[in-house]
């Protein structure tokens, strides 16, 4: 480690942007023993919520749990400044079971940046990245805008939605990443003089409502879950109270007032004002009153933005129409009849790395030490692009130490298929983590995140101890508690009251408790009350998953086995640049361009046949590469 | 798509053509070879040793003979795939040698992917590939055969029939998928009964597709039809008349046919093989060579298409010697020699020698040769083909059970998706962007 030559100027790593993905790419390098320099555009903004005040969610849930077992903060801090927590999807399965809570936004961004500047390793600095420093085809550090070199020999860029960025609201546009801030400008022009294609996104944000002018009282409640679930392994019960969230709707008044300014011609997204394309997830609300005109209605959620904030996000309201629409149809709302507004929603266009440059550590293949985190790489939310900034982080700090990348199987984690998805398919729209782009969805779950990640982890070394021994510790009481299900017998007397109450078939004769656990009409509860002693209730849950999919989970491991020797089949890179012949040039074009790092990654690229793919393995083997 | 690149399974290939031929090479490679190979063939003079060529009997899926082939195996690490394998050398008919690949698949092997042997003699560096243009080569003339033999017309049309399964299949996903994926949505509870009607009718063309694959292996190889029954009762001559010409060798000394006789017709538009096989009669009334001939016989009519059992018309009990002799067409011969003593409405009273009711003795024949009803849209003449589909339609039913046990959603759409992805194999397309493309297009989503 070049110790010596370490000044204000210079480190190890250096973060650009001080965003989700870039508080977790600098704490990652830190903690990984990295010195690391992160450059925000505003110190007082590092780790802001700039749309709605929430984390988790299906599919976000289970990618923030991951980052908690690989040693990310967002979980952490989400359960620490949380104010309503909630299981998503109870009754529909363990697989898409998912936690979600309403942060307090303030405290939420206030607690991440308290961690980014307290820990060891990382300073944070204020200033306005412009282009990067290039030599001898690597990336050599940054320029700022006042001239000044900051120099590394890895920089992960985390521009969210800075790079390059425009608003807008009704007729106006203006150059700016969020609301009151500058964008990034410069930075664009520098990637793209260095051979780096750029693609072009939108997305938007709802307007804040005063809380004071909205009649609460009338709106229905909608309550936290209690006990809170929680995100890490590591949280107790949350320290901050637990409030509700009121739920309204959208009437035909408010599609009218809508419909009209559109026809107006004053909806940016309509009349050729904004090109970039939005998240088809996330829509506006004048894209939903659009799109979906037979629908009279739409469900708003009022999140309060915190214990000591007066504001409220209508979510459901993504607008960027002007400010006296806005104002209009607000007002056609029930509880909103007098609402006044504190900010208005407003569309951002940003500019994004087309993420199929990059290779499996996010690591962008023609620029080698420079790294792409975030909404940079085509993706949206929170979550997204904290996970992405973490493995970034991961890989930049393993990259100085020679260590090979981290890269996560499809399999393994929602991660593994956020980035896999990046770097192979692509993305033209903002990528949002569904369940369902998972095609192993049934075995990543939340409950079973230790085991999936726990091993991994140990390797990595980032999480701390403590909380490696509580995923530790977890999967050994599950292990326990499957031995211990088998060794129990249980006499018929003992468990037929509980069978009847739950409409089972008696038992005839004496059996285990494991074969009463699997039954599918015994909740855990009624474990219990047969053993005569209260279990670990999450324990018993996951091992209650484990017994009841068992035979749909040994389906898919069995489907796996071969995906995942072709995983475990590495490609080196040279390949690439002479690939074998025989293959179609649409193929080796594809190739070229995507130059997949194992096999698998080879699979999945469209095009890619199984005889091509044979290709490969033989040229693999031909070449003395190791293959199975 | 999956390759075995960990040698997991154990695969089989046809080594020759898929063209009628003097001999047909099926081969058979992996970690279980030796216990399929136990499981298939019987050896004439057992214990079979490596390396040495060996008689004895196929058997197919149901322990039933088969072939009277030539089986060598050899042991791990000295085969040319460099794993335990054996080949089997049948008789050259490609109706038999499918029916040797689907016999060692039921013993639990896989069917090879195109190139797929040399690629794990390269794998277990058994073969040192200085160039991998030679596995290329074997590639590329594989898949050219198999673009040529599907035919551009056939993939439209398979492709165009298992296009409303799919779409239920994603329809019924898109439906569940939108309510896991945005429980806070307003989307209604999920209505799985709604789909029930359409999966069923999807599951139920899925099977019907699946018929259509004995008549695609016809469409491709031609129909075997057997000309059955006891010595001197005219098969040859009936042969020869369907035929039109002196083929088969004519004589009245019983047994005169003593090996098949094939004969390629058209017959409705169809290939047609015509099989004459010796007479068959009780054992103890032959000879020894005629005994070898009344085996093959027996083989011929396993393997039939059609059996068209034949007794003289003026044979004692002729009727009822023609039903119990049973067959698919059943035609009392040598009607020029004098009425029957009975008759019935399913026999045909035939003399070939005066060419009476051959024409209605065809079109019987034809109607038994005629294609399902699904073969009119599409056929699957590939044994992948069979496999995607069956798989689909396993999956499918298992998606119904789920829905029957009110299974998690979760877990419908697990079997849905499993169905989905069986057919992707054979469109090539991709269930899954297929169905968020439904769940946006449908579902109002989003916040």
């Amino acid at each position: 480690m070049p110790q010596g030559c370490i000044g204000s100027r210079t480190a190890e790593v250096l973060v650009v942007g001080g965003g989700h993905a870039g508080c977790e790419a600098a704490l990652a390098c830190a903690r990984l023993g990295k010195d690391t320099l992160l450059v925000t555009g505003a110190i007082d903004r590092i780790a802001a919520m700039s749309c709605n005040p929430a984390i988790g969610g299906v599919g976000k849930g289970h990618l923030v749990k991951e980052l908690d077992a690989l040693g990310g903060e967002m979980a952490r801090v989400a359960d620490d400044t949380g104010i309503h927590f909630r299981t998503l999807n109870e009754s529909r399965g363990p697989a898409v079971r998912a936690t979600r809570c309403q942060s307090d936004l303030e405290r939420y961004r206030a607690a991440m940046a308290s961690v980014v500047q307290h820990t060891p390793g990382v300073r944070v600095r204020q200033d306005d990245v412009v282009a990067l420093l290039v030599e001898h085809e690597r990336v050599a550090g940054v320029r700022t805008a006042g001239g000044e070199e900051l120099r590394a020999r890895r920089v992960i860029l985390t521009t969210g939605t800075f790079l390059g960025g425009t608003l807008h609201r009704g007729p106006h546009t203006w150059p700016g990443g969020r609301a009151g801030e500058s964008p990034a400008a410069g930075l664009s022009a520098s990637l793209a003089a260095h051979g780096v294609t750029l693609g072009r996104l939108k997305t938007g944000t709802c307007p804040r409502l005063d809380v004071r002018s909205v009649d609460l009282a009338r709106l229905p409640e909608q309550r936290p879950d209690t006990p809170a679930p929680r995100f890490s392994v590591e949280s107790g019960p949350p320290p901050l109270a637990q409030v509700s969230c009121r739920l309204t709707r959208t009437t035909t008044a408010t599609h009218e007032v809508i419909r009209h300014a559109v026809q107006r011609g004053s909806a940016p997204l309509f009349n050729g004002q904004i090109g970039g394309r939005g998240p088809r997830y996330c829509p506006s609300i004048e894209d939903k009153v659009v799109r979906f005109a037979d629908k009279d209605s739409h469900l708003i959620f009022l999140e309060p933005h915190g214990l000591d904030s007066h504001e409220l996000y209508p979510n459901g309201l993504s607008t960027s129409l002007p400010e006296a629409v806005q104002l209009a149809f607000l007002r056609t709302i029930p509880g909103l009849e007098a609402v006044e507004v504190t900010r208005w929603g407003y569309a951002v266009e940003y500019d994004y790395v087309l993420p199929t440059q990059l290779d499996a550590s996010l690591e962008l293949r023609a620029l080698p030490g420079l790294f792409c985190a975030g909404q940079i790489n085509g993706t949206t939310g929170y979550e997204e692009a904290a996970v992405q900034g973490l493995l970034a982080g991961i890989n930049a700090a393993r990259s100085l130490d020679g260590a090979a990348a981290v890269v996560l199987r499809r399999d393994q984690a929602y991660a593994g298929v956020l980035v896999d998805d990046l770097v192979l398919r692509g993305t033209d729209e903002p990528y949002r983590m569904f369940t369902s782009r998972a095609e192993h969805r049934l075995l990543l779950r939340e409950d079973n995140v230790s085991a999936r990640l726990g091993e991994l982890s140990d390797a990595v070394g980032l999480a701390s101890a403590a909380r490696r021994d509580r995923m530790r510790a977890f999967e050994d009481a599950v292990r326990a508690r499957l031995a211990a299900l088998a060794a129990t017998r249980v006499e018929p007397a003992l468990a037929n009251p509980v069978l009847e109450r739950a409409g089972g078939a008696p038992l005839r004769e004496a059996s285990t408790m494991l074969q009463l656990a699997r039954r599918p009409e015994l909740e855990v509860a009624c474990w219990w009350e047969i053993e005569g002693a209260k279990g670990d209730a999450r324990v018993d849950q996951r091992v209650q998953v484990e017994l009841r999919y068992q035979g749909y989970i040994e389906r898919a491991h069995k489907d796996l086995a071969r995906d995942r020797a072709l995983d475990e089949t590495p490609v080196p890179d040279a390949m690439w640049s002479a690939p074998p012949p025989g293959l179609s040039h649409e193929v080796k074009e594809k190739l070229a361009r995507l130059r997949p790092r194992t096999l698998g990654q080879a699979s999945r690229i469209s095009g890619v046949t199984p005889a091509a793919l044979g290709l490969l393995a033989v040229e693999l083997r031909r070449r003395g590469a190791v293959a199975p | 798509m999956s390759f075995d690149l960990l040698r997991v399974d154990t695969i089989v290939a046809l080594a020759t053509a898929e063209a009628p031929a003097a001999l047909a090479v099926v081969r058979v490679s992996g970690p279980r070879a030796d216990n399929v190979r136990h499981a298939v063939f019987v050896p004439r003079r057992p214990p079979q040793r490596h390396f040495v060529a060996t008689r004895g009997d196929l058997l197919d899926e149901r322990g039933r003979p088969l072939d009277d082939c030539v089986c060598i195996a050899w042991p791990d690490r000295h085969s040319y795939t460099g794993e335990a394998s054996f080949e089997l050398s049948l008789h050259g008919s490609p109706v038999l040698a499918r029916a040797a690949v689907r016999a060692v698949v039921a013993r639990g092997c896989r069917l090879a992917e195109p190139g797929e042997l040399t690629l794990r003699a390269v794998l277990t560096g058994r073969l040192d590939l200085t160039a991998a243009e030679a596995v290329d080569d074997v590639i590329r003339a594989r898949s050219e055969a198999a673009a040529r033999a599907a035919g551009r017309a056939l993939r439209g049309g398979l492709a165009l029939a298992v296009h409303e399964p799919r779409a239920a299949i994603v329809d019924a996903l898109a439906d569940i998928e939108a309510r896991l994926d945005f429980p806070d949505e307003e989307l209604g509870d999920l209505a799985l009964a709604a789909h029930l009607p359409r999966l069923d009718a999807a599951h139920d063309a899925l099977l019907r597709l699946l018929r259509t694959s004995a008549w695609g292996a016809r469409l491709r190889d031609g129909a075997r039809v057997v000309l059955y029954g006891p010595p001197n009762a005219g098969k040859s001559t009936l042969l020869n008349a369907l035929a039109g010409e002196e083929r088969a060798l004519v004589h009245h000394e019983p047994g005169t046919t003593r090996d098949a006789l094939e004969i390629e017709l058209e017959l409705g538009g169809a290939r047609v093989t015509l099989v004459d096989v010796a007479g068959v009669r009780p054992l103890d009334e032959a000879g020894a060579v005629e005994r070898l001939g009344i085996a093959r016989a027996d083989q011929e009519r396993a393997r039939a298409d059609v059996v068209v059992a034949l007794v003289p018309a003026d044979a004692p009990d002729a009727l009822a010697a023609l039903h119990a002799l049973g067959g698919d067409v059943l035609v009392l011969s040598k009607a020029d020699l004098g009425p029957p003593s009975a008759i019935a409405p399913d026999v045909h009273l035939v003399s070939a020698r005066e060419h009476v009711g051959l024409d209605a003795l065809r079109l019987a024949i034809e109607r038994r040769l005629a294609p399902p009803d699904a073969a009119d849209e599409a056929v699957l003449m590939r044994e992948r083909q069979v496999a995607s589909v069956s798989g689909a339609a396993e999956a499918l039913a298992s998606a119904r059970a789920a829905i029957d046990d009110h299974a998690a959603g979760e877990l419908v759409a697990s079997e849905l998706r499993r169905a989905g992805r069986a057919l992707d194999g054979l469109l090539g397309k991709d269930v899954s962007s297929d169905v968020l493309e439904a769940v946006f297009a449908r579902f109002c989503i989003g916040k």
